[in-house]
């Protein structure tokens, strides 16, 4: 086998605050324990409500922010061993994508020079051939490229991520993080921008790591997917069998959660009630105040993220009761996309 | 862009004419100058001539129309305290406050704006504890205090400095010094927290994603953005360095605008101190209007328009 593209091993990441003047300060584990591989050209969906610690794995996969444990490696190179001019190396090869692109564009900069930035900081064009390269990007992504010397409050939302992902690739990198990329845009915007990463995965030899906490949009763009809540994967496999037979409670529970156009499918999973509650990570599962199947064995033993025999080896789940959910309750999931509601036949991967 | 400026010009002169009216209203109700000006036990007849002879027996709105005429002409008047030309007296003293607040705000720029720079990028170090113990105490001392503890210090105590008057370049250490280290404590704070603002904006998390440099990223994108709340404090500042000098200038009898209010004020020179509010309404409005160009030229949203 290959070397992947991506490996995290054990990463946890650690964020300590004070709740009072003489208050202890509290530990809370945004990310706990995480391991995952990802090959080369592989796209992953991470999804969880907000607090789940998903945007701070993005992080700590490239490096924006140090772990408390764990390490991740890229391309062999684990960034514990990166000096200045690996890290260097490291940042062409990778990119992040944000979720608001107004607030990722910076409004004193025309989008020229933002996109021409990197190219010219690393030395990869000249001036001339930095923005000519700049041109055929913007393009390439859909807009025009006397876009070059607008601000980003002269465009619109779409226009803004289109220039974001522009920016992100013009690197040529092999590794994109998209954290909430689509969320903030229209529904309408979501699916041209949904339409042109797939065309651009297509094209490219790009992985993605696709954070969001909307599982219509994953749906149609990634290979696998991991589900996390308070810091831990809870659930991971390939798209298909995640979807088509969620092994844990919370799994379930979101995909019965998105709504549906389909009148002839009917929800019956129970609904998940309550908030995150970051007092549970201590012991025992983490889900359980929440869980309508929990146990006492919840209570004391933390499940492992452990294979699911029916699945071969794809499907992980780490629930001690994941043998006993029946298959194909949840609805399937249709996507929106410019005409409206895909049928299930269209929407095969 | 040049319709920008016009609307705050004409704005600026809206302000200007409503606050010497306001001023001029508010002089004539507060106090009566010529019993200010003579002795307590001047007679009616004194008061009666006093008042005669400087038009204040005319009703208020006929002296409003006087002043504003004489004024576009530029005549301020006459002291009432030695009757030199108002012009004259207030004029010589604009160049002793000009030396004193213009140094002190340079000063205070290059030593408030590089510490808080400092201070954000290394955020919860020795460094910016101290730089943040430094400005919290700078800033909490008044002024004033401030001065008299320079006073004491260089003047009394170690004979280094001059502690009053304006014949040597010397004379003018400590008062700049007051001034400015009171305001580069307050540019320090502002300048940490504002550009720790934009250190956390995603633009500055994509700029490092990217891979460009840390020196790049303060340059290029944290400072330009935060080069615009800072023009706006920079314009509190330097009103507040017009204000203070009222405050600082008796202190170090330093011959300026600000010793030169309190005294005409005290002595109740009603000429003189309506030309200073004058003047110092013009310096907050043309510092005001300054701002509002700055941040037209910084901020694409208004530029382009």
């Amino acid at each position: 086998m290959s070397t992947p593209l991506l490996q995290a091993s054990g990463l946890t990441k650690a964020f300590r605050h004070k709740t009072g003047l003489f208050a202890r300060p509290t530990t809370q584990l945004a990310v706990n324990s995480i391991g995952f591989e990802l090959a080369v050209r592989e796209r992953i969906g991470v999804v969880g409500e907000s607090g789940s610690g998903k945007s701070t794995l993005g992080r700590l996969l490239l490096g924006l922010t140090e772990p408390t444990q764990g390490d991740v490696w890229f391309e062999g190179i684990n960034h514990k061993q990166r000096r200045a001019r690996d890290w260097k190396e490291f940042r062409v090869r990778t990119s992040l994508v944000q979720q608001n692109p107004l607030s990722a564009l910076n409004p004193q900069m025309t989008i020229g020079q933002q996109v021409a930035e990197g190219l010219l900081v690393h030395r990869i064009a000249g001036r001339s051939g930095a923005y000519e390269h700049v041109a055929a990007m913007l393009e390439r992504v859909g807009l025009s490229s006397a876009m070059m010397t607008r601000y980003p409050h002269q465009m619109s939302g779409g226009q803004r991520q289109r220039v974001v992902i522009a920016r992100a690739l013009v690197l040529d990198p092999r590794l994109v993080v998209f954290d909430e990329a689509v969320s903030a845009l229209d529904v309408s915007v979501q699916a041209q921008v949904v339409a042109l990463l797939r065309s651009l995965w297509q094209e490219l030899d790009l992985a993605y790591v696709f954070i969001t906490h909307d599982l219509r949009i994953v749906r149609h763009l990634v290979d696998r997917i991991a589900v996390m809540y308070l810091g831990r994967v809870v659930e991971t496999g390939d798209i298909r069998s995640v979807y088509e037979w969620p092994r844990h409670p919370y799994t379930r529970a979101l995909l019965a959660s998105v709504p549906t156009m389909d009148s002839t499918v009917r929800n019956i999973e129970p609904p998940i009630k309550g908030e995150l509650d970051a007092s549970m990570v201590s012991q025992g599962c983490s889900f359980r105040s929440r869980c309508p199947f929990a146990t006492d064995r919840c209570a004391v033993e933390t499940p492992e993220l452990r294979p699911i025999p029916a699945h071969g080896a794809s499907q992980h789940a780490a629930c001690h009761r994941a043998e006993e959910f029946p298959r194909s309750i949840v609805p399937q999931i249709g996507m929106v996309t410019e005409r409206g509601t895909a049928s299930r036949e269209e929407m095969a991967l | 862009m040049t319709a920008f400026i016009l609307v705050r010009l004409v704005r600026a002169i809206a302000v200007l004419v409503f606050t010497v009216t306001l001023v001029f209203i508010v002089l004539r109700l507060s106090g009566d100058p010529a019993q200010q000006m003579l002795s307590d036990n001047a007679g009616p007849e004194a008061l009666a001539a006093f008042n005669a002879k400087w038009g204040l027996d005319r009703s208020i709105p006929e002296q409003y129309l006087y002043y504003v005429a004489n004024v576009l002409r530029g005549d301020f008047g006459v002291s009432f305290a030695d009757g030199r030309e108002v012009f004259t007296v207030v004029g010589e003293r604009i160049p002793k406050t000009l030396i004193v607040t213009v140094s002190a705000f340079i000063v205070s720029m290059l030593i408030g704006i590089p510490a808080g720079i400092l201070a954000a990028m290394r955020r919860e170090s020795a460094l910016d504890k101290g730089v943040m113990a430094g400005a919290v105490l700078g800033y909490s001392v008044p002024n004033f205090l401030l001065g008299l503890t320079f006073i004491f210090v260089f003047a009394v105590w170690l004979r280094v400095l001059p502690s009053s008057g304006s014949s040597t370049w010397n004379h003018a250490i400590l008062p700049v010094a007051t001034f400015a280290l009171f305001n580069a404590a307050a540019l320090a704070r502002f300048m940490r927290s504002t550009l720790i603002d934009v250190l956390g904006q995603p633009y500055i998390a994509a700029a490092r994603a990217d891979g460009i440099p840390r020196w790049e990223i303060i340059f290029r994108h944290a400072l330009p953005n935060a080069a615009i709340p800072m023009v706006t404090t920079l314009g509190f500042v330097a009103g507040g360095l017009l204000g203070g000098s009222a405050l600082i200038e008796p202190v170090f009898a330093w011959p300026g605008l600000g010793s030169g209010f309190v005294n005409a004020t005290n002595t109740g020179d009603l000429p003189v101190v309506q030309a200073m509010i004058v003047l110092f309404t013009v310096f907050m409005v043309a510092i005001n209007l300054i701002v509002d160009v700055l941040y037209a030229v910084l901020n694409p949203k208004i530029r382009k328009h």
